[in-house]
């Protein structure tokens, strides 16, 4: 039954600190969700998001710079180029700027480098082009010139004879020859065509100074000028041959240069927006994360809200389990004693069980009484009591015992043991009574004496078969066994221990007696020794003698 | 004094003139010459011959003979780091200043697509000549390519063609332009070349076809010259060959040819013997270098970025990478699949080049996984069925030998071929998750808009629905590889077995 309480208390113990331990567990859970939450929200808005939106905004100028290239590239006057130049620049920092935003590796940092320093070269690149353009223009206008002065030259001079005239139409033929020629250079976008281009011109201007050679001297002298201009203006290293073969070389470098520009940016730019991409899949999946721990905190909440109510329910289960088995045992207790329970001020449970053990502890108390004075034995000396003598002399004394053997009896009083107990207090009368009977116990032999407490500080002690000879032996033995006990008594008058004064009255063999005239015959000769000054044990029959 | 000068002046223009009009009437003991290279995509390398170097020996060549022609055969406009930038500007850039008489188109002049090939046709100081490359949109062969050129000079006149193996379209498939049938071209161009009264006609190819030798033991063409360093994996190697069929084999060699004949007519007596010439071991032309050096260091910084280092030797010589499983095209295929999570992916073993070999501990800088992988072709991701993956697999297989780029490389499956099958039967197993391919399911199979466009000659995929992969979709091969490098850092491809041959491991 205790053992069962027991486990009860511990069931409610472990299951109150399961409770506990749960709802600190969720709660702390919930808590840890929260702040990482809080904390993935923190960092959305701070990290993620800015980081994100340079990521895009990076690729966004990084397209820009793009196409602003592309009108570089296409960029035909100086005007185009410098305003499609300036835009390019600022696109290109806008880019830089960016990209310092954004967490980028060397590498995209070093590739933005080198698109400046390319950038730089192209930039010659089109200068150079565009200064080209402008020679070429310009050197056709002088073609334009030198077609008139041909004009002129053409009427005014007028050769002398028919051949003259045969002669200087063949050279006006030839100078329009290689003007018409020289028109279509600027058209030439091949270097392989301007090569046979010039091949042709360059034969025709042979062919034009064959015929000026057959002039009259006058004539050439006219003509010669006009021959060498176009010759200077067309061929050698500044002429608009050359001029033309530059400017598509250069083209061509331009183009590879621009490709090459492209390509860089469109690196940087596929770089750009795979960064961009990633950073908005990393928003993605935070947001997920964010989405997924709101749905796992609710899972969470109701988790430990159901867990919780589950745990109230099984311990108000367990309480009421208990409260139950309390009343039970209530009632038991109840039934137990007979006794009407007065319960008008009883609470609750517990009150009533408490009042219950009030009257079941009266119950036992008043059984326990019941049981001292049903009992053989004296409970302070363990020796028998007063109930046990009385049985047992009046056995002894019965019939069929009194024929066979004598029988005494040996009364014994404790010398001024008022005196010791108000000196040595009531707890030292009962060890020194426990001692006494301790002594008696150990002197006289257990085989069928009885000693027992007679009542208060008197002692009594039966001897069966023995005669009024060996009864005074055995009260001498006593007498010196509470001697040897050697307890210190101060309010003697008799000794400085306790002593005792010992009165015997023997049955003879077939004579009837019977206890009370036996136990008066030991009083009267333990009040003799007494009188005689205590210390000292009396046989009855040894009074009647002195008397008699 | 000046009189003499004048009347010297006179005759040496009355010569010049003279030369001009009979140019093509030969006159008795002439010569010329004809320096052929190419196969140059990479500039600046002195191990394979710089165009420096080949410059001096024009110059050399042209200072011991003025009659001197140049013809650049091209296969040099792509592939290499700088080319996949400016799309190979800097190559005509540089051939100008070495002044080639003409240009043949070979393959490679396509791989930036016939677009750019005409915008460097502009930029070009020489006619590029294609004899039989036609462009749908104009019905005309493409602007300003040629179909033949006539190179001439003082005493001879020569007629100038250049063909295409039609095949070539399956390795660098164009947007639209055409290669017509070689044969028929050639005799279309010689019949115009003749009616122009060319003396000599010379006919550069760059696959090897044994048409060729035909058309030179017919007389219809008179010299052939053909320039492949692959030549001995063409299945014709061990032909006869035409003793005027010029073929160059060695990779840093160039060829002079000399033509010499006694007096008209010229074909019957003229005599043709070569120079085999070691372009290495000639010094470079200053001028040239300079140009070459100023272009090899265009973004030097960038490229000399150390990516990572390899734990494993890589072998990207094209033999083993073209006929068995390579550690680094593992890494390249797994990196694809991983990029794109698709579940397979195919990668033709010509798209990984270089041609070289890095030791284990080497630093891998972005110019060589640029060099490794120069091409710009994006990252695609297709839905395709077990079906057409076993036939592109099958197809990958059939150039086996021929050391051809078509061989696939592969992640995400396995596989089992017999090489010494006959072609269409050599793959004996394809095995997904250690289950065979089922050739109805669809995969996610991540590969290069190349093969779905039908280069190599893949045509399986030509209409296959594009997935979406989440990811920048204009990296290419190399951003991917250049990126998981440096996020690695050390690399260690090596071969696992996804790719056996049985008739080698038995």
């Amino acid at each position: 039954m205790r053992y069962k309480q027991l486990s009860m208390i511990k069931k409610l113990a472990i299951l109150l600190l399961v409770v506990i331990a749960l709802f600190v567990s969720v709660g702390t859970l919930l808590q840890t969700k929260l702040e990482q939450t809080q904390s993935i929200l923190n960092d959305l808005t701070s990290n993620t998001l800015p980081a994100m939106i340079n990521a895009n905004q990076s690729a966004i100028k990084s397209n820009e710079l793009l196409s602003a290239l592309e009108s570089l590239m296409s960029s035909n006057t100086p005007v185009e180029r410098r305003i499609a130049d300036v835009e390019v620049q600022k696109k290109l920092k806008e880019t830089q700027e960016q990209a310092n935003k954004v967490s980028y590796s060397q590498n995209e940092l070093r590739l933005l480098n080198t698109i400046q320093e390319e950038m730089i070269d192209l930039n010659f690149f089109i200068d150079t082009k565009l200064d080209l353009a402008d020679q070429i223009t310009k050197k056709q206008n002088e073609l334009s010139r030198l077609k008139s002065n041909a004009d002129y030259a053409f009427q005014v001079n007028i050769g002398h004879t028919d051949l003259d005239k045969k002669q200087k139409t063949a050279w006006k033929i030839a100078y329009l020859e290689v003007i018409t020629l020289a028109y279509t250079i600027e058209d030439t976008h091949r270097l392989n065509d301007l090569q046979e281009l010039q091949r042709l011109i360059e034969q025709q201007l042979s062919n034009i100074e064959l015929i000026t050679e057959k002039l009259p001297p006058s004539l050439n002298k006219r003509l010669a000028p006009l021959n060498a201009a176009i010759r200077d203006l067309l061929s050698g290293e500044k002429g608009l041959l050359s001029s033309q073969e530059r400017y598509i070389r250069i083209s061509g470098r331009t183009r590879g240069r621009e490709n090459f520009i492209q390509n860089l940016i469109s690196d940087y730019n596929k770089v750009a927006n795979q960064f961009s991409l990633n950073e908005n899949q990393k928003l993605k999946t935070k947001m997920m994360a964010l989405t997924n721990g709101m749905y796992t905190q609710e899972t969470w909440f109701v988790f430990g809200f159901v867990l919780l109510a589950a745990m109230i329910s099984l311990i108000l289960a367990l309480y009421s389990q208990v409260i139950n088995r309390l009343s039970n045992l209530t009632k038991r207790i109840h039934n137990m004693t007979a006794a009407p329970i007065l319960n008008q001020s009883s609470n609750d449970e517990i009150d009533e069980l408490f009042q219950a053990f009030d009257q079941f502890s009266d119950t036992i108390n008043k059984q326990n009484s019941l049981l001292e004075t049903q009992s053989l034995t004296d409970s302070l000396t363990n020796i028998a009591n007063r109930r046990a003598f009385d049985r047992r002399l009046a056995y002894e004394l019965s019939n069929d015992r009194t024929i066979q053997a004598d029988l005494s009896v040996v009364l014994i009083d404790v010398d001024f043991f008022k005196q010791y107990n108000d000196t040595y207090g009531h707890a030292s009368g009962d060890d020194a009574l426990q001692k006494i009977a301790m002594m008696l116990s150990h002197t006289v032999p257990n085989n069928n004496n009885l000693i027992a407490r007679y009542g208060g500080e008197e002692f009594v002690v039966i001897l069966p078969n023995k005669t009024m000879e060996e009864a005074n032996t055995e009260a001498n033995n006593i007498m010196n066994a509470i001697k040897l006990a050697n307890i210190k008594h101060s309010q003697s008058s008799v000794s400085d221990r306790i002593t005792i004064s010992i009165g015997i009255a023997t049955r003879t063999k077939g004579a009837i007696t019977d206890t009370d005239t036996l136990m008066k015959k030991a009083d009267i000769a333990l009040y003799h020794s007494k009188a005689q000054g205590r210390n000292q044990a009396s046989h009855i029959n040894d009074i009647e003698t002195d008397h008699s | 004094m000046t009189q003499f000068k004048k009347t010297f002046g006179y005759f040496l223009k009355r010569l010049l003139l003279l030369s001009l009009i009979l140019s093509h009437i030969a006159l008795a003991e002439q010569r010329a010459t004809l320096i052929f290279d190419a196969e140059m995509p990479v500039i600046n390398d002195a191990e394979q011959g710089q165009y420096a170097q080949l410059a001096s020996v024009i110059d050399q060549y042209r200072k011991k003979d003025t009659n001197t022609f140049f013809i650049f055969g091209g296969e040099s406009l792509g592939p290499s780091m700088l080319s996949s930038m400016d799309r190979g500007a800097h190559i005509i850039d540089l051939l100008n200043s070495l002044k080639p008489s003409a240009m043949g188109v070979s393959k490679r002049e396509l791989s930036y697509q016939e677009d750019e090939l005409i915008l460097r046709t502009y930029e070009a100081a020489f006619p590029i000549v294609s004899s039989n490359l036609y462009d749908p949109l104009t019905h005309r062969p493409p602007d300003g390519i040629h179909t033949f050129a006539i190179l001439k000079n003082a005493n001879i006149s020569l007629g100038f063609i250049s063909v295409l193996a039609p095949e070539m379209i399956e390795k660098y498939p164009t947007n639209r332009v055409e290669v017509t049938s070689a044969e028929k071209a050639i005799i279309k161009a010689v019949i115009e070349l003749k009616s122009r009264g060319v003396n000599l006609i010379v006919l550069h190819y760059s696959m090897y076809l044994p048409i060729f030798d035909q058309l030179l033991e017919n007389g219809i063409v008179d010299l052939t010259l053909y320039k492949d360093q692959y030549f001995s994996s063409n299945p014709f190697y061990g032909a006869a060959h035409h003793p005027r069929n010029v073929i160059i084999e060695n990779s840093t060699h160039a060829v002079a040819v000399h033509l010499t004949w006694q007096e008209d007519p010229l074909k019957r007596n003229l005599v043709i013997t070569k120079d085999d010439i070691d372009v290495t071991a000639y010094p470079p032309k200053a001028s040239v270098l300079k140009q070459e050096k100023e272009y090899a260091q265009r973004i030097n910084s960038l490229l000399e970025e150390v990516l990572g280092t390899t734990e494993t030797p890589i072998d990207l010589r094209r033999k083993p990478l073209r006929n068995a499983e390579n550690g680094f095209a593992n890494l390249v295929a797994d990196t694809l699949r991983e990029f794109t999570d698709a579940q397979i992916s195919l990668v033709n073993s010509g798209t990984i080049r270089s041609n070289t070999e890095f030791s284990k501990g080497t630093l891998l800088t972005r110019r060589d996984i640029r060099t490794i992988l120069p091409y710009r072709n994006t990252i695609k991701l297709i839905e395709a069925n077990g079906q057409q993956i076993t036939d592109a697999l099958e197809y990958g297989l059939s150039g086996l030998g021929s050391e051809s780029g078509q061989y696939l490389q592969i992640s995400g499956i396995k596989i089992q071929y017999d090489s010494t099958r006959d072609v269409g039967h050599r793959l004996l197993s394809v095995t997904f998750n250690n289950k065979p391919l089922n050739p109805t399911k669809s995969y996610r199979v991540a590969t290069l808009d190349y093969l779905l466009m039908g280069g190599d000659g893949y045509t399986m995929f030509k209409d296959n629905i594009e997935l979406d992969y989440h990811q920048t979709s204009n990296f290419t091969l190399y951003d991917i590889m250049a990126n998981a490098v440096l996020q690695q850092k050390v690399i260690s491809p090596k071969t696992d077995g996804r790719i056996i041959d049985k008739a080698t491991t038995q």
